[in-house]
């Protein structure tokens, strides 16, 4: 094994030798300085590589022939390795960073205090004697008071000198604790005092100990006395806060790591809280920032804090983890003691604090290198959305951040979550994923602000009806907003170029790698790596994207992946699973049709919608729970990324992230409840209520319209025929703990309330997207409230809803989007008389409208005709005559989007609009043929999904020939058919024989008009406020009750976040003041306790 | 093939028979409505002269295939309403295609002719229409869930959806129908019929005497005969159906007649007596009182 000491050697033989290097030549100091990076990041991979494959034990290295604390005692081991690995990789990246900026230059002062910083840290991480952690301590801290300052700007200086008080303080607390300890132990050395039983006795003792890990808590900014450590993110270089974040708080989070088994259980319980306190707190902290580096430093001291905690629950956590590697959740390797990385409480830490550091560190490049100030977004000019790239790497940096899967925080999350709760820290568990959900929320703010359209105001969540008359100024905005590719050329105009990015990127790599690495550990010895297909296709279309291939053959690519993959996997399904794969596979190939129309490049949109729909597709295969919120998470960030992309969807985005993220995290609590044992009711209503806000159920609903209308149009669809079942299918899969006692009661209700509000929501839109949206909502409801039933006919009609659904609103919205991509506009009152320009799509509307109502002779009768049945038998009466009015309400708006749209007075600007192109109209022959087919004859649906719920009810209904047969009543959709047609036909042909010599087609104007010739088509349409009637008579019910909620439940958490922020005046003296306040209630609160 | 032609003869028979019940039942409230307001009024076979009048009229104007094809829809709607009743309990003439569904299919099947004549009306281009349209299909949905409710009520008491089986459950007696086995359904049912006849107070919708306004504003000549005619059918449909759900159904034409004659006297009666409602009044008012009323009558079969 090579000696540590060459470590420590090079970095200061280099530190010191620089200004040598430098006259002969700054391009060779700086090589010098780049070798010595990459010399100190390859050793500790030899290092690693001699301990794990070469089977070599970690060694303990002095320096010179003495004994520490003379000389330097370094240790070798597996930990120390992996921890400098990260760190050390993290400085070259960021060396390489600070090189390839072009102002400010990276100068050759820097150039030496970084390395000297990388010196104390590295020793931080090595040395194993308590003396020479104060010396490298210090090495760091003063290298880390002048990086800081290196700016020149008043506040860097500032931020620089309060960092020193703060470090000063720590040190001299260090330092005391450190001479009481060699007075009680006659050692300096941490593995003379650990094996002597951990530190000394009594009060005196635990009075050392506390004051040496007071210092190590201070260096690592624990929440309230921490304000010089945000002042230093925020003052700093970018550059210099990415490193004060993942070199210099990582190394210093391994001190306390290192020093942990010496403190006892009454310091570290003390740790824990701190730790958990400083998470909670600066994530509400970092939310109310306006500066995007003050933001991500209380995210970083937040992520400190977690680590801080996990460390000091090492003890209660290991245990856990032998335990659960008993249950399926858990790789072997895990195992403590044995396997990755040594197992227990280390690999998660090295999760967490690997995670943190590359992403963090990458976030802070990131701004530095768009130049991001404000979290209020970037100047036009300067947007993301111009250069993909580096959206799509901020995009990929934010979600490791915030813990999507595949990236190792995603693993951490989980591992930390289920063993938490198997310890029975149920609030410390809830504490944690509130926390996660506030910082997922500020970093994708953030996110959005940088990528969102100048004429995004990042708050849309209605529609928006412009002023009378704006037509022209509208068409304007809408034809360049359906153009996004021509304005941007990929190449950012900043002045910032794509070399830039290659720090940021090498993080972003590395993340990725880690997690698929993980991703395959986790699902190993399974035929689980289909699992990681979605993460294939990501990969896959982004190379295309790269070398720029064409969209349009990405699409039929798209379609022919998503083909061979329900090809490859459906056939293995049966039951209510392969119900759902045709909906989520079948469905989803078929509505990426319509994305063939679109012009240009659309880089991301292709790989995204494949990993969303492959993800959805490995729900039906989960067998673990892990599994399942692995595809659940990942289903939930792809799909995020395509509504971001609508023109003005920043603000519904992020809605729907946050009540996604939410949800997901009460399902995973609900998870982890379970499989500690508990099945009772609290799990029940986590997991129930996970996958409600999915489903957009009343009162979780608000981040639906926004996201499904706002998203766009050709994606649309997909939010609403496909993505909205992904909840009632894990309704499905779970229904067995929530058929027990007054859920599905509950859940009823909830249901037909739901379908009310959204029809009823949808009435008074007259953004055709958004009553396309409520509509979704409604029909979701039907879906709940028929699963609720828990019997064979509610569950039929359940299944049977989500197929229909399907069709309908599939070619509904695939019209619709034909509709708003030749008129430009979304507003119904705007188009009219449509049904002679667009014949194909009034047909799609006309006959989707129908199936949607519930009208006889078509599919949406049997919907209605089994849920009305089951209601009648179950004795749910008010639910029935409830969900009667729903259907309709339903009607109403149904009728109105068809009237205002296609029928009335034809405007001018559209008389030379065409029917929509050939590429929109392919999804709605399918759901017309599908439709007409399944209306005909409706045994070939209805009996299949008899047959997929019969393993759960059995016998209630039969059959004769065609007709169904309930215990309430019969349907015999044949005939009906044969009925309809029949008294259509007859007069139609009366009609056209009969009486076809006086017929005559008149032109549009040529109306009896109460003696008044009309003006113009804009005022002889009626469309606008179409049932105001209804509005008078029940407008009241419209008050957004749940927005107001969810305005108020957010603003908790700001107001809160607000008040704290008071505790931090920017003073150095307050700043040492809640120093000391913080180590004198942690003395009296520790002697207390003693 | 035998059954067939004797289905189809049956059904022929039982469709002329409504369609003359109708338009003669028309002619007649319409006199008895003139005498209310002490008029002659016009002749009781008046809606046959002005169906034939539309039919032969010189020059039907159209605006466009939807326009065309909404009397068609209504009139396919009306039809098939009645279609699915049986008219007459025990008659094989008169059970028509009562065997293909249920009430459930009856009630649904009722928005067929509305939603195809709305569409055609709507591609008039005419604002009235659809000014119409939204005032009636405002009103219905809101007298639905009265009679939604009767319905549900009226199924839970007999534990049945079929309409045949609701009749031969309230055979036996005048005291086995439902008017007075549950009454609260049968007076949910009522008040709700009196928006479904658009009588008033509940006629603003086409508001008949001021101007023309209402789905039939562009209507003329052969396309607003074969409105017409779905009037009387439609209504008949309905007669029926309100007095298989409440009055015991009837098991020969007489007692049909009879029963029906009354239903309808009974919105002609109310029509004459009130004043008009506005359209929101009207959902309000639907809404209320006789919701309540429904909702009683669920309740009690909930006990």
């Amino acid at each position: 094994m090579v000696s540590p000491m060459y470590l420590i050697a090079v970095l200061l033989g280099a530190a010191f030798l620089h200004p040598l290097f430098e006259r002969a030549g700054r391009s060779l100091a700086k090589s010098v300085v780049l070798l010595v990076l990459v010399f100190i990041a390859v050793l500790p991979v030899s290092w690693l590589a001699d301990l794990t494959w070469r089977g070599m034990v970690p060694v303990v290295f002095q320096t010179a022939g003495f004994q520490a604390p003379v000389s330097i005692s370094l240790r070798v081991g597996v930990e120390e390795a992996v921890f400098l690995i990260m760190i050390n990789a993290a400085a070259l990246f960021g060396g390489i960073y600070l090189m390839l900026r072009k102002s400010p230059k990276w100068e050759g002062k820097v150039q030496v205090l970084f390395l000297t910083m990388l010196l104390g840290v590295n020793g931080l991480v090595l040395t194993r004697d308590l003396f020479n952690m104060f010396v490298f301590l210090e090495i760091s801290s003063i290298s880390l008071y002048a990086l800081l300052a290196f700016t020149r700007s008043s506040d860097a200086y500032e931020a620089g000198f309060k960092y020193m008080v703060a470090g000063g303080i720590a040190s001299a607390l260090f330092l005391i604790g450190v001479i009481y300890l060699y007075r009680f132990t006659g050692t300096l050395n941490l593995d003379v005092m650990i094996a002597a039983g951990g530190g000394p006795g009594g009060k005196a003792g635990l009075t050392a100990l506390f004051l040496l890990a007071a210092a190590v808590l201070i260096e690592l900014k624990p929440f309230p006395a921490n304000g010089w450590g945000a002042d230093a993110y925020q003052a700093a270089d970018p550059g210099i806060s990415a490193m004060l974040s993942a070199v210099s708080a990582t190394g210093i989070f391994f001190v306390f790591y290192k020093i942990t088994p010496l403190l006892g259980a009454e310091i570290l319980r003390m740790a824990a809280i701190s730790g958990g306190i400083t998470f909670a707190f600066s994530q509400l902290l970092a939310m109310k920032q306006v500066s995007v580096r003050r933001m991500l430093g209380y995210s970083s001291i937040g992520q400190i804090g977690l680590l801080t905690a996990v460390a000091a629950l090492a003890p209660m956590l290991t245990p856990a983890f032998s335990q659960a590697a008993g249950g399926s959740s858990l790789p072997g390797g895990l195992v403590a003691g044995s396997g990755f990385l040594g197992g227990g409480v280390f690999p998660l830490l090295v999760l967490l604090a690997g995670n943190h550091l590359f992403s963090k560190a990458g976030l802070f490049w990131m701004s530095g290198i768009t130049g991001s100030v404000d979290t209020g977004g970037l100047p036009e000019r300067a947007s993301l959305r111009r250069s993909p790239a580096a959206a799509g790497l901020q995009g990929l940096l934010t979600a490791a951040l915030a813990g999507f899967p595949p990236f190792p925080a995603f693993w951490a999350k989980w591992l930390l979550i289920m063993m938490l709760v198997s310890t029975g820290s149920y609030f410390l568990s809830a504490v944690i994923l509130l926390g996660s959900l506030i910082e997922a929320w500020y970093l994708f703010r953030w996110f959005l602000n940088c990528v969102k359209k100048p004429q995004d105001s990042g708050n849309v969540h209605d529609e928006e009806i412009p002023d009378d008359f704006a037509a022209m100024e509208m068409d304007q905005e809408m034809s360049q907003e359906l153009r996004p590719d021509l304005k941007s050329g990929g190449v950012p105009v900043s002045g910032w170029g794509f070399i830039t990015l290659f720090a940021p990127l090498m993080h972003g790599l590395i993340l990725a790698a880690a997690g698929t690495v993980l991703a395959f550990m986790f699902f190993a010895g399974t035929p689980g790596f289909a699992l990681l297909l979605p993460l294939a296709a990501l990969a896959l279309f982004t190379l295309l994207d790269s070398v720029r291939v064409p969209f349009k053959l990405q699409v039929f690519l798209g379609i022919a992946v998503t083909a061979a993959y329900g090809l490859m996997l459906l056939p293995g399904l049966v039951g209510i699973r392969l119900v759902f794969g045709l909906i989520f596979i079948a469905g989803s190939a078929v509505q990426m049709v319509p994305l063939v129309n679109r012009k240009g490049r659309h880089p991301g949109l292709m790989g995204m919608l494949t990993a969303l729909v492959f993800s959805l597709g490995n729900l039906l295969f989960f067998r673990t729970s892990l599994e399942f919120f692995f595809s659940w998470e990942l289903m939930t960030v792809t799909s995020f990324f395509l509504v971001s992309r609508g023109n003005k969807a920043s603000g519904a985005a992020l809605r729907y992230l946050v009540f996604s993220l939410g949800g997901a995290f009460m399902i995973l609590a609900g998870l982890a409840l379970s499989s500690s044992g508990m099945n009772g009711g609290i799990t029940a209503v986590l997991m129930g209520l996970g996958f409600l806000v999915k489903m957009g159920a009343l009162g979780l609903h608000i981040w639906l319209p926004g996201s499904y209308a706002e998203t766009d149009d050709d994606l649309s669809t997909f939010f609403s025929s496909v993505l909205s079942k992904a909840g009632l299918f894990m309704l499905f899969m779970t229904a067995g703990l929530l058929a027990q006692a007054s859920f599905a009661s509950v859940l009823g209700w909830i249901g037909v309330l739901t379908a009310f509000a959204g029809a009823f929501l949808a009435l008074f839109k007259e953004d055709i997207k958004y009553t396309l949206a409520y509509s979704s909502m409604g029909q979701v409801g039907y879906m709940l409230l028929s699963f609720a039933l828990m019997s064979q006919l509610g569950w039929m009609n359940s299944l049977y809803l989500a197929v229909t659904h399907l069709l309908f609103k599939g070619m509904m919205f695939a019209a619709i989007a034909g509709v708003i991509y030749r008129t430009k506009t979304r507003m119904m009152y705007q188009m009219g008389g449509l049904i002679s320009r667009m014949p194909i799509s009034f047909f799609t509307v006309l006959i989707g409208i129908i199936a949607l109502s519930g009208v006889p002779p078509l599919v949406g009768f049997g919907a209605k005709w089994m849920l009305y049945t089951a209601l009648i038998e179950k004795g749910w009466y008010l639910q029935a005559g409830i969900a009667m009015f729903a259907s309709g309400v339903a009607f109403l708006y149904l009728f109105r989007l068809i009237h205002v749209i296609f029928l009335g007075q034809l405007k001018d600007e559209h008389r030379e609009v065409k029917e929509a192109p050939l590429w929109f109209l392919v999804p709605q022959f399918v759901g017309i043929i599908g439709i007409m087919l399944f209306s005909m004859f409706p045994d070939i649906i209805l009996k299949p999904l008899q047959t997929a719920v019969a393993p759960f009810f059995s016998g209630d209904i039969f059959w004769e020939g065609y007709t169904v047969i309930s215990t309430l009543g019969y349907w015999n959709g044949n005939v009906v058919m044969y009925v309809t047609m029949g008294v259509f036909l007859v007069p139609l042909a009366w009609l056209l024989t009969v009486q076809r010599r006086h017929t005559q087609k008149v032109g549009q104007f040529n109306i009896v008009y109460a003696a008044e010739r009309p003006y113009r088509p804009e005022t002889t349409h009626f469309g606008y406020n179409f049932f105001s009637p209804y509005r008078k008579a029940l407008g009241f019910l419209l008050q957004p009750a749940a927005a107001r909620f969810w305005y108020w439940v957010g603003s908790i958490a700001e107001v809160a976040g607000a008040s704290i922020r008071k505790l931090y005046s920017g003073n150095v003296q307050t700043y040492s003041l809640w120093i000391v306040l913080y180590v004198s209630i942690f003395l009296l609160l520790l002697q207390g306790g003693v | 093939m035998n059954a067939i032609l004797t289905k189809a003869l049956y059904t022929l028979i039982s469709l002329f028979v409504i369609t003359n019940y109708g338009l003669l039942l028309g002619g007649t409230m319409a006199r008895v409505r003139a005498k209310v307001q002490g008029r002659i009024g016009q002749p009781v076979w008046q809606p046959y002269l002005d169906i034939l009048k539309n039919n032969f009229k010189r020059t039907g104007i159209y605006h466009g295939v939807m326009f065309y094809l909404g009397p068609v829809f209504r009139l396919a709607g009306g039809l098939g309403t009645y279609l699915f009743i049986p008219a007459v309990y025990g008659s094989a003439v008169f059970s028509n295609f009562s065997f293909s569904g249920d009430l459930l299919l009856v009630m649904y099947f009722i928005f067929f002719g509305q939603l195809g004549m709305a569409l055609g009306a709507g591609q008039s281009g005419h604002p009235y229409s659809p000014l119409g349209v939204s005032r009636g299909l405002a009103q219905m949905t809101a007298f639905e869930v009265p009679f939604a409710l009767a319905v549900i009520a009226v199924a839970s008491q007999h534990q049945t959806l079929s309409i045949t089986e609701l009749v031969a459950a309230q055979q036996g007696g005048i005291l086995n129908w439902v008017a007075f086995t549950n009454p609260l359904a049968m007076i949910a049912g009522m008040i709700s019929f009196l928006g479904m006849t658009m009588g008033n107070p509940f006629s603003v919708v086409i508001a008949p005497q001021e101007i023309p306004i209402g789905p039939p504003t562009e209507m003329q000549s052969s396309f607003l005969g074969m409105l017409q005619t779905n009037r009387a059918i439609f209504q008949g449909a309905k007669l029926v159906l309100f007095m298989n759900l409440f009055f015991g159904g009837a098991t020969n034409i007489v007692s049909m007649v009879v029963k029906t004659f009354l239903i309808y006297l009974y919105t002609v009666v109310v029509g004459a007596s009130f004043p008009r409602f506005r359209t929101d009044q009207s959902i309000r008012f639907f809404l209320g009182v006789p919701t309540l009323i429904g909702i009683a009558a669920v309740v009690i079969q909930m006990l």
